[in-house]
Parts: structure tokens; C-alpha cells; sequence
């Protein structure tokens, strides 16, 4: 929509929840924050880093759910699960490997981050790119924050043999066209990957 | 490149897809619902005919003897089950009227007011004649439902099934 993509940047994140009480407002999912803020490493630092659903290309949590409750729009969007189909199996939430789908007990229903589709198709930002102070959140053209930053956007992920491509991009280190991933380097001992 | 399974054509992730009918599932939906009608409205009509055809065949009951309603009184019954509640006016001396309760607008109970010589539908304000059960005023635009009975000895019998005279 009028060319505007979704830009995160973990390493501006400041951890001020703006965007989670934005994402509060929304008229859709009222009260209920769709974004959260994952520690990077909390006993090490106060870093912080958002996340909102990167609406993959061919999203894993559609893939998996066997009620047939999550659907993609034209336009690349992943939506939340469709109340009349959602099982509550919990299976998107064990499948993304973004850990973005939030399944809410009391209703028995998975919610997750639609990138504000109310307002992004009408040519709205999304809340949360609204607020951030820090513009670790940037809905904006790609010439624009091309221009503006140092870091490339990268919308690739592997995961092990798995590759992910992504609608929302992730900047990361110049000259990087992808991000790779080991679930070792996750697993408890391992030591971490932002220090190797 | 991953191709995408059979199973996965009936259940797109996209939106687009899945909301998409093509015209030989439009044309089915619309052979089959009109079929479900046309199936429905032959059961509606067999079941109607098989009642009238028990009705007739059926042997008359007493429901009341003549001195139990005074010219002008009614008398409720149910026939031929418990859920279906009757109305049995007395407009003359020698002149019995049987209807069904039943109003045909939706189904409240009639109440018989003797003065109009009318039986009333509370509920909507509908008005049928207690001659014959035609409608005369309100929603309702068909008559009531008569019953063929006939008076015997001191009583009057019932026959159940439609009274060809109505």
C-alpha cells in the first residue's frame, strides 16, 4: 500500500512500551497488546527488542493449523486466527519461528499482530511505527530509510534448513542478505550468538 | 520450489482463495438447494395429505354433549393429539362449528368473542369469522382450519380431517 514496508530495528529499541500500549488502543483487538518486547539477554543488559508478526511470505502458522484459520491477504498480510475456526490447538503458536502468535485463553482464540490492517489499508501507519520515539518501529518507504541508515533491511531468515522470507524487514548489519539461525544456539548453555 | 498438495486447493491460506467460488460450485450449491426445497415441499405436502387421509378414515369421537355449552359458549379439546388444541362453538341451538386453535398467521391460540359472532387472535389482532373461519381482518390471510362434526343424539361428534364443507 502506496509503497510503505515495515522496518524493525531491534538495536534502537529503548524499551519505553509505547508500541504495546499504542497497540492497546486499536479498535480491533481493544485492551489486548498484539506486540510485544522480548529481553535480549536480561541478566546481561537492559536491552530490549519489539516484536510484531513478520508476515512471512508463505507464513508457517497458516501451514500448520489444521482448522483452516489463518488467512493471508492479497497484499501479504497475515491476519489473526478467524473466530469461527480457531480450535485453539495452539499450533501456530508452537510453529512460528518468531514466536509471534499469542494464544488468549479466555477466549480461546490465537490473536497475533495483522500490522494494523484497519489502518495500513486505508493508508494509515500502524500504531505502533506511530509511536515509537526512537524509530526502532518505521513504516516508510525502503528509498527512505536506505537513505537515512547505515543498516540493510534483510527479509530472509533460515532456521536450520528452513528459510523464511518475510513482508517486514529487519535491519540488520551492512551487506547482509540474510539472517542465519541455529536453535543450538538458543538451547540453554549454549553461549550466546550476539557474543560470538 | 514446494508444491503445494492436493488437500491444500480446498484449503488455501490465502484469503482471495479462499473465499472464491467457481461457477461449478455456485451451480451446485444452487441444483442442491433447489433440490433440499423441492424435497422439502413434497414431505410438507405427503405429510398434509397423509393426515387428511387418517382424518377421514378415522372413526368420529364424542366431544361434548349438547347441554355442556349453552348457545353462544365454546368448548376447547385437543384432537388428534395433545398438541393440537381445538375450538368447538355453539352459534344456535342446532348449529355446531368445530375450528382448529390454531391462528394461521402464527399459531397463537383463538379466543371465540360471541358478541362479533368472531374468533380472536390476541396476539396480533387478527379476526376470523365464526361461520366459517375465513379471515376478516388483521395479518392473517387464511381461514381457520374447520373440522366436520355432526350432532348425534345428545352429542356431538368429531371426525378428524379437513370438513369438505369449509
Amino acid at each position: 500500500m502506496n509503497g510503505y514496508e515495515f522496518f524493525i530495528d531491534p538495536s534502537r529499541c529503548i524499551g519505553c512500551k509505547a508500541c504495546m500500549q499504542a497497540c492497546m488502543e486499536c479498535d480491533t483487538h481493544r485492551g489486548r497488546s498484539m506486540i510485544h518486547l522480548e529481553f535480549v539477554d536480561r541478566a546481561a543488559t537492559t536491552q530490549t527488542s519489539p516484536v510484531v508478526c513478520m508476515h512471512c511470505e508463505d507464513p508457517v502458522c497458516a501451514q500448520v493449523c489444521p482448522a483452516d484459520a489463518i488467512k493471508q491477504t492479497e497484499d501479504g498480510i497475515v491476519h489473526s486466527s478467524i473466530k469461527a475456526r480457531c480450535i485453539g490447538c495452539s499450533n501456530c503458536v508452537l510453529a512460528c519461528p518468531f514466536g509471534v502468535p499469542h494464544y488468549v485463553a479466555a477466549i480461546d482464540q490465537m490473536m497475533k499482530c495483522d500490522m494494523c490492517f484497519d489502518r495500513t489499508s486505508i493508508g494509515k501507519k500502524p500504531m505502533c511505527a506511530t509511536v515509537c520515539p526512537s524509530q526502532a518501529l518505521y513504516y516508510g518507504r525502503a528509498e527512505d530509510i536506505e537513505r537515512l541508515r547505515p543498516e540493510q533491511p534483510v527479509n530472509e531468515f533460515h532456521f536450520g534448513q528452513q528459510t523464511v522470507r518475510t513482508k517486514v524487514r529487519l535491519m540488520s548489519a551492512p551487506d547482509s542478505d540474510y539472517l542465519d539461525f541455529d536453535v543450538l544456539d538458543y538451547m540453554e548453555g549454549a553461549p550466546l550468538p550476539i557474543c560470538k | 520450489m514446494q508444491v503445494n498438495p492436493r488437500w491444500r486447493q480446498d484449503f488455501p491460506v490465502s484469503c482471495d482463495d479462499d473465499t472464491y467460488a467457481t461457477r461449478r460450485e455456485f451451480m451446485k450449491f444452487l441444483g442442491l438447494t433447489s433440490v433440499a426445497f423441492l424435497v422439502g415441499t413434497c414431505a410438507a405436502a405427503a405429510r398434509r395429505w397423509w393426515i387428511q387421509l387418517r382424518g377421514a378414515q378415522s372413526r368420529p369421537i364424542a366431544i361434548a354433549r349438547l347441554e355442556d355449552i349453552p348457545v353462544g359458549g365454546h368448548k376447547l379439546f385437543r384432537r388428534p393429539s395433545e398438541d393440537d388444541p381445538c375450538i368447538l362453538l355453539r352459534l344456535g341451538p342446532e348449529r355446531f362449528v368445530a375450528f382448529e386453535q390454531r391462528c394461521t398467521h402464527l399459531s397463537c391460540p383463538v379466543h371465540f368473542n360471541a358478541a362479533n359472532n368472531q374468533l380472536v387472535c390476541p396476539c396480533h389482532h387478527g379476526f376470523f369469522s365464526a361461520e366459517d373461519g375465513r379471515p376478516i381482518a388483521g395479518p392473517p390471510k387464511r381461514g381457520l382450519t374447520r373440522l366436520a362434526i355432526s350432532v348425534q343424539g345428545a352429542q356431538v361428534w368429531v371426525r378428524f380431517g379437513k370438513d369438505e364443507k369449509a
